[in-house]
């Protein structure tokens, strides 16, 4: 009996993604990232890919240009071309020959740990939260008049869930004594 | 009387070493390869004199040292201060600002916070690090000194070591 194959996003170098990303698998990137990204497992980017805000993944293989800082649980590899500025959180690390770093290491046991006190989780949390309801009001905001633009994409499949989970009940409740019954 | 062989005759193109070094010179940052048992060397660039002392460190060490060879902190050994060198590896604890113009490995046991710069990096598994790094190619050369003769460098040197950095929480 074989595993089944794990899946693998790979975004091609003519992509540009702003905002966050979280991705429950591999992933490769070759183009452009600005924001969170989160990649449970490998992430790899290649010599075309430049990304910068945070990055937060399994293991990181990195040859092109990150601006960033990085928390990887597992392990991170500079390959060489690569340019990292900025953070790095990890338990294990290769920068061979040819790769730039440039910024704070943190690794051990407490990397983790360093890493969330260094981030803030609650701060996190209340950010999530703050854009969460942007999202609620801009999409009420839509339903009503119908911008001519749309809004920015933003590829985050909980808090999609969770905006969808706010507003069905919104959508069932009642209007003028007329609505749906549950 | 029976006449030795030429050398040339054994060793058609002459003895080669055995084990190369790499070495990129701090004065320009020209990159060789020279004998691994070779104690100093002039930078065919820049005609710079290096010299080549590989240490063992074994015990506590407080102060600085600067060597163009390799520097190895063994299990229980313990650095303080500024270490300037071509090779490091860390197995020990090592505090303070490292220079390195070659690969700086940071074993599973070791403790190493502070400063570095070097070439090439590598942590393993286990190890703890909290350091301010700088890791590139090409290590930055020095700014040509204001006499005309060159100075010797990586003469192993100890002075007393300054506290550089905090300790980890």
């Amino acid at each position: 009996m074989s595993d089944a194959p794990k899946s693998k996003t790979v975004l091609g170098p003519d992509c540009r993604i702003s905002g966050e990303l979280s991705l429950d698998n591999d992933a490769i990137i070759m183009g452009q990232f600005k924001g969170t990204l989160r990649v449970s497992g490998t992430l790899e980017l290649s010599e075309s890919a430049e990304v910068s805000g945070t990055i937060i993944v399994g293991t990181l293989r990195l040859a092109g240009n990150v601006e960033a800082d990085v928390v990887a649980e597992d392990a991170v590899e500079l390959l060489p071309g690569a340019q990292l500025i900025g953070q790095l959180f990890t338990s294990r690390l290769n920068i061979v020959e040819g790769a730039t770093f440039q910024g704070e290491i943190c690794v051990g046991p407490k990397a983790m740990q360093a890493a969330s006190e260094a981030f803030g989780q609650g701060e996190h949390q209340e950010a999530e939260q703050t854009m969460l309801s942007s999202m609620m009001s801009q999409s009420s905001e839509t339903e009503e008049t119908h911008h001519e633009q749309p809004s920015p994409v933003r590829t985050n499949t909980s808090s999609v869930n969770a905006v969808l989970a706010r507003r069905r009940p919104k959508v069932l409740t009642p209007r003028n004594g007329i609505g749906i019954p549950s | 009387m029976p006449l030795r062989p030429a050398i040339n005759t054994i060793h058609p193109r002459g003895p080669q070493p055995a084990h190369l070094r790499r070495v990129s010179c701090p004065q320009c940052g020209k990159s060789f390869e020279v004998s691994q048992r070779a104690v100093s060397v002039r930078c065919p660039a820049c005609t710079s004199p290096l010299e080549f002392n590989d240490l063992v460190l074994r015990t506590r060490l407080e102060g600085d040292v600067s060597t163009m060879g390799h520097v190895a902190l063994a299990s229980p050994s313990e650095m303080l201060g500024r270490l300037v060198c071509g090779q490091f590896t860390n197995a020990g604890r090592f505090e303070g600002r490292a220079v390195v113009y070659g690969q700086v490995v940071l074993t599973r046991e070791s403790l190493t916070t502070g400063q570095l710069s070097g070439r090439s990096l590598r942590i393993e598994h286990g190890a703890t690090t909290h350091i301010q790094a700088e890791i590139r190619p090409h290590p930055p050369a020095r700014t040509s000194s204001k006499s005309s003769a060159p100075t010797p460098i990586g003469r192993l040197i100890q002075r007393p070591a300054r506290r550089l950095i905090r300790p980890l929480a």
